[in-house]
């Protein structure tokens, strides 16, 4: 049994205004796939694709007006409030921005300690070892305690959003876009950082990204949303650059060269 | 009556105890001999808003102070000189330019004050005046704690009910705000002067006649400030850690309130004078002969054509306590980084 | 570089804050028809060198040393007055989030026509002529809808390439794009460069391209530099900088890209029309 099974999930937006007629936005399209305990699952689209929603339906935070979403064997939107809120701290979230999923009148201790209070009961030095010992597996110090967000850069914030995320052990961790307001040499780290904590601690993700090379990176399994659907899933990440779909084609055309002597928008010849 | 100034003083220790988590040796210390140029420098020089911080903070003092000193001073000069006003506000100034100087320690290189240093500041003077007036029992104010205390009342449930409906939402949200929208179709001042009418005059009657009425308002801004605050992501990032929505509430909506609110308040203190001054001049308030100056600028009117001061004077110390708190406010306002929404 | 007089030339340029040195003294050049890419991470310096010479920087607290020579015309220090004849129309601005550098209450046309109107005397009606034209000049489709709707009913991609439009309709000489291509995903990337490419092949205008992203730097620009802490630490030619980078930040950065290794026919490029 996968650990996340989503099951023909459709997602409509209605607009109910009293000056405009009622209009329907249909976000998400049937989508259906599971996840396995320890893989990474990428969704690959571009911008207005539908991603986000699908990130928020997972979590268990938007209800999608069809289908379903087994979690460990629940169904996420049935559940009573008490199993949901057990469940909870096995689905866990990493956001885009980090600046704005952080309480800006918090240290970076108490952002990180919140899931734990919640959940364990434990005393105030063991959770202080325990967030040291979160700070650092992430890549932060025990300096670091005592700061608040603005006092950090945007990759170190985004580390603390990491070890947050990962302070009650969770199975799966829905990454929303944890690089894209990075610069290239934090993703890069960062991604380094999550692929390490998935085979060290065996984690499962479900990735969104609008960047093939993060997904690359990570991906066990990646799946290409297009307009609300999901087009094509490629149980090995490497199809990507043979399929022949005609959005994977334009998906792959659109990547930047690496070197100039493979750059098309200019000459490639040397002056 | 004692029961105020107590209620004050644990008010104005509170930040003296929440404050110290940037330790002093952080400031920069300079220490250069003392010359005019520095001073021009120093008080003149942009950031210039700050200094409205310390000279409003310096002025209420000495408002206090002298008030305290001397129950009255105020009718001094009232019936006495023209000039005495002017030497006042001239006190004042020197004691603003002699404290920036004085204090240059306390002051980052940014040309701002160290934040604890300027909550030490304003809660020793609260401190110090407010025991000063126990001990010596003058009640001149005593009006003005009142007042205070009952503004914070009323903000203090304009947040509470506020929050909750902002956060909740449903028919809870509905239902309040209905019950806003009842209460604000009547002008205020007008239902306030229906209360007091109802309950007699009396600086008690009086403030609890402005809780009841002004509660609507900040319930309304501050429900509005939590539905904007409800759509940031570490609202719902709080909502995967598990955490309930009471929790929420207070630790992530509720602080993030507390500057426009601390804000709000002082700018509102303006208000909340004229007010009680215009109760008293209604005759609803404060009745006469206890120095409030809304009393006075009533026994004035009768005296209008032979002794324009004696409504004069009155008036121009409820301005300037009206613009001192305004000062206050505004410099919180941009010290605090808060845009001015209502 | 051949010997014809750059357009654009920063002979030791700094900027300093009363605490702080923001920009080292750094100096390049800038000839016509041709992009300099500047690269570096969040806080180099890369923003407040385009604020400079634009004059866009605070005078009061920043002191600004160094010359900024357009076309001869030295434009630090330069006036208020004279500076904003020249912003718009010699230099133009492509800013980083499109969402944000326009007016939400104004369509766009309205805006359009009113920059246009702020450079050159015509009328409004001759003014919307040649913002259509500037917009179907970059094959923007139904130029003349597009005027009339507001900022939000554009996707991001779009409203990027319409303020390229902006920027380039007066054929300015120099345009400075501060991150083009950040906020926008992948498909709109690429439509974006090639909008700067057209414009550049057409004009000959010159780009300073400012981007973190090494692949946008690796299509578009003729000539590298490197900022990092307000220092500038290399300049090259594109091919020379990734072949063989003297840096080590420089190496820093090329070996911190995650690569795909891909050859040149797993990169096919289909070309659209719009």
């Amino acid at each position: 049994m996968s650990l996340l099974d989503v099951k023909q999930i459709s997602h409509t937006y209605k607009t109910n205004s009293m000056f405009k007629p009622h209009h329907e936005r249909t976000v998400l399209n049937n989508i259906s796939f599971s996840i396995d305990e320890g893989s990474c699952f990428a969704i690959l689209g571009s911008s207005g694709a539908g991603k986000s929603t699908i990130g928020k339906i997972i979590l268990g935070i938007e209800k999608p007006t069809q289908g379903s979403v087994q979690f460990m064997g629940h169904d996420l939107y049935t559940i009573d409030k008490k199993l949901k809120h057990q469940l909870r701290r096995d689905l866990q979230v990493v956001f885009q921005d980090s600046y704005s999923s952080v309480n800006p009148r918090m240290t970076a201790e108490q952002i990180i300690a919140e899931p734990l209070k919640n959940y364990e009961k434990l005393s105030a030095t063991e959770q202080k070892r325990s967030i040291i010992e979160l700070l650092e597996h992430v890549g932060l110090s025990k300096n670091d305690l005592m700061k608040y967000p603005h006092e950090f850069s945007g990759g170190q914030l985004q580390r603390i959003n990491i070890a947050r995320a990962l302070s009650l052990k969770p199975k799966l961790i829905v990454l929303d876009e944890p690089v894209s307001s990075l610069d290239m040499v934090n993703q890069t780290l960062i991604l380094e950082l999550l692929n390490n904590l998935k085979k060290e601690l065996g984690l499962t993700y479900f990735f969104i990204t609008h960047d093939i090379k993060a997904a690359h990176m990570l991906a066990d399994q990646l799946g290409i949303l297009e307009k609300g659907q999901l087009v094509e899933v490629f149980n090995n990440p490497s199809e990507f650059f043979t399929s022949v779909h005609p959005v994977v084609h334009q998906l792959r055309s659109a990547i930047l060269a690496e070197h100039p002597s493979s750059r098309t928008i200019r000459s490639n010849k040397r002056p | 009556m004692q029961a105020i100034y107590v209620l004050v003083i644990i008010l104005a220790m509170l930040p003296l105890l929440l404050q110290f988590r940037t330790p002093f040796e952080e400031t920069k210390t300079e220490s250069k001999p003392f010359s005019l140029k520095l001073v021009k420098e120093n008080f003149l020089s942009a950031p210039n808003k700050q200094s409205l911080i310390q000279a409003s903070t310096v002025m209420l003092t000495g408002a206090f102070v002298f008030g305290a000193l001397n129950t009255s001073l105020p009718l001094y000069l009232v019936t006495e000189e023209i000039g005495a006003p002017v030497v006042y506000l001239l006190l004042q100034s020197i004691i603003v330019v002699a404290s920036r100087y004085l204090f240059r320690k306390y002051i980052l290189s940014d040309g701002k004050w160290h934040t604890n240093f300027m909550l030490i500041i304003l809660s020793a003077s609260i401190i110090g005046t407010s025991l000063l007036l126990f001990v010596t029992q003058v009640p001149w104010l005593l009006y003005v704690s009142a007042i205070f205390n009952g503004l914070v009342s009323a903000i203090v449930i304009g947040l509470v009910i506020g929050t909750i409906a902002g956060y909740i939402g449903g028919w809870f949200d509905y239902t309040l705000m209905r019950i806003c929208d009842t209460v604000m179709a009547f002008p205020n001042l007008l239902l306030v002067i229906g209360l007091v009418g109802m309950s007699g005059p009396g600086l008690t009657q009086v403030v609890t006649a402005l809780i009841l009425v002004q509660w609507v308002y900040y319930a309304r801004i501050f429900r509005g400030m939590v539905i904007s605050l409800k759509a940031e992501n570490y609202i719902t990032a709080a909502q995967i850690s598990g955490s309930s929505s009471w929790k929420i509430m207070k630790k992530h909506i509720v602080p993030n309130i507390l500057p426009p609110l601390v804000v709000m308040g002082t700018l509102e203190m303006g208000w909340a004078i004229m007010n009680i001054s215009s109760m008293s001049f209604l005759g609803l308030g404060v009745q006469a002969p206890t120095p409030e100056w809304g009393a006075m600028i009533l026994e004035g009117k009768s005296f209008v054509r032979s002794n324009p001061e004696l409504m004069l004077y009155p008036g121009l110390c409820i301005m300037l306590v009206v613009i001192i708190f305004n000062l206050l406010g505004e410099s919180l306002s941009e010290h605090f980084g808060v845009k001015r929404r209502f | 570089m051949p010997a014809a007089k750059p357009v654009l030339e920063v002979n030791q340029l700094s900027v300093r804050t009363k605490t702080k040195t923001l920009i080292h003294p750094l100096e390049f050049t800038l000839q016509k028809g041709e992009i300099l890419g500047l690269v570096g991470e969040s806080g180099s310096g890369k923003t407040v060198t385009s604020m400079a010479i634009f004059q866009l920087l605070h005078k009061e607290s920043m002191v600004i040393d160094g010359s900024i020579r357009l076309n001869g015309q030295e434009l630090n220090g330069l006036p208020e007055k004279q500076m904003k004849t020249i912003r718009g129309k010699d230099i133009a601005f492509i800013m980083q989030n499109p969402m944000n550098a326009f007016t939400p209450v104004y369509t766009i046309g309205n805006q359009f026509v009113e920059t246009i109107r702020a450079h050159i005397a015509c009328s409004k009606k001759e003014a919307l002529e040649l913002a259509t034209e500037a917009l179907a000049n970059v094959n923007l489709p139904h130029p003349k809808t597009l005027l009339s709707l507001y900022p939000f009913q554009l996707s991001g991609g779009m409203l990027q390439r319409v303020m390229i439009a902006f920027a380039a309709c007066l054929h300015p000489k120099v345009i400075i794009a501060d991150e083009p291509t950040t906020a926008l995903d992948v498909h709109n990337q690429l439509q974006v460069l090639r909008h700067l490419e057209h414009i550049r092949a057409t004009y000959g205008t010159s780009i300073l391209l400012i981007s973190h992203d090494l692949g946008v730097i690796s299509e578009m620009a003729d000539y590298v530099a490197v900022m990092q802490n307000g220092h500038l630490v290399e300049q090259a030619n594109v091919f020379d900088l990734f072949d063989s980078p003297q840096h080590a930040y420089t190496k820093q950065l090329l070996d911190a890209r995650p690569t795909l290794h891909m050859t040149p026919s797993t990169r096919e490029v289909s070309y659209e029309s719009s």
